[in-house]
């Protein structure tokens, strides 16, 4: 693919070259049971490379909230890391995804990125 | 009568280098290289205005750069813009349909002004005809097309000459979403057997998912851009 912006190439890959990309912005979306938010932010807190984005309620009995989680990782063994972590602190794991970046996120991202960078070095 | 020329030597399917459009003061494309292997499909992606239909319009041969070159087959597109015109396929964003023709005549028109030998052309005809699934619609008047089966007759006409190489402006464009599935798997049918350059608006209904409309085939890919 050649994405391109205001007349010039931004970005050109196969789609899997695109993603690798955004590996700054892997993501994962969870459900889990716990009483209190706090506990699932404890369970997760000591994690190299994981960045608790957003933890929100789903249901108030039983309790259930969406955990939206970001990493820095280059590899996806960050994820069994979550599980397990999850799991060591007694907290239930109900659903766990890996949204892929859609392409209008790619776009976004890539064409965000030089424009910072056009107005980075306009500034300099 | 003159000869037809023969291929360069063998090259990238499409490769494009230094590619620039101004009109006035006004840049629509500056310096886009890029290249595509033979069976490949390349998406351009892009918002309206950056550039997407100028470049394609230059490859197919309907518009010239203002700087760079453009070569199809290892044809140039400047310099030799019959014999690239005889080895591309092009969709614009607006299919170039007679309306009151029927879809058979207009594909039998459109295969004898691209020079298909009259011993092909019902052949070739029938074969776009049901590639395209057309068959029900073969005696319709094409103004009473839905725009789908619209879109479907433009990529026939794109393809009844089977060229090597097929230019599709946005052909998934105004359609529902079950006309985009059957138009992606079209698209998707014709990869191997031809190189594609299709383009889409940025934040488009295509999946870009490992296994999703860019599938690369194997050992292919458009890493070659810059």
């Amino acid at each position: 693919m050649v994405i391109i912006n205001r007349g010039q190439v931004a970005a050109v890959g196969t789609p899997a070259e695109l993603t690798a990309q955004l590996q700054d912005r892997q993501q994962a979306k969870l459900v889990v049971g716990a009483a209190e938010e706090a506990a699932i932010r404890a369970a997760l807190q000591n994690l190299m490379h994981v960045e608790v984005v957003s933890v929100q309620p789903l249901a108030a009995d039983p309790p259930r909230w969406q955990v939206q989680l970001k990493s820095n990782a280059s590899a996806e063994g960050w994820i069994p890391e979550v599980a397990r972590a999850l799991v060591q602190a007694g907290i239930d794991l109900y659903e766990i995804g890996r949204p892929q970046a859609s392409l209008e996120e790619i776009f976004l991202q890539l064409t965000t990125q030089e424009e910072a960078a056009g107005a980075l070095e306009e500034a300099a | 009568m003159t000869g037809i020329p023969t291929a360069p030597a063998a090259r990238a399917a499409i490769e494009v280098e230094h590619l620039s459009k101004t009109y006035g003061r006004f840049t629509a494309i500056r310096d886009i290289s890029f290249q595509v292997n033979a069976g490949e499909i390349m998406g351009f992606l892009g918002p309206n205005g950056a550039g997407k239909t100028t470049s394609m319009r230059i490859l197919a041969g309907y518009l010239p750069a203002t700087e760079g070159t453009a070569r199809v087959a290892g044809f140039d597109v400047h310099e030799n813009p019959m014999a690239v015109r005889q080895r591309i396929g092009y969709l614009p964003e607006n299919p170039p349909l007679y309306p009151d023709m029927t879809v058979e005549a207009y594909l039998h028109f459109v295969a004898q002004i691209k020079r298909v030998s009259a011993g092909d052309r019902p052949r070739r005809v029938d074969e776009v005809i049901r590639r395209c699934s057309l068959e029900d619609r073969r005696h319709t008047l094409i103004r009473k097309l839905s725009k789908g089966y619209k879109q479907r007759v433009g990529l026939a006409q794109a393809l009844v000459h089977d060229p090597p190489v097929i230019i599709l402006d946005e052909p998934t464009i105004g359609l529902d979403p079950k006309q985009i599935i059957e138009v992606r798997n079209l698209i998707k049918s014709l990869a191997g057997e031809h190189t594609i350059i299709l383009s889409h608006p940025a934040g488009g209904q295509h999946d870009l998912r490992p296994g999703g409309d860019y599938q690369p085939r194997p050992g292919g890919s458009c890493r070659h851009a810059r």
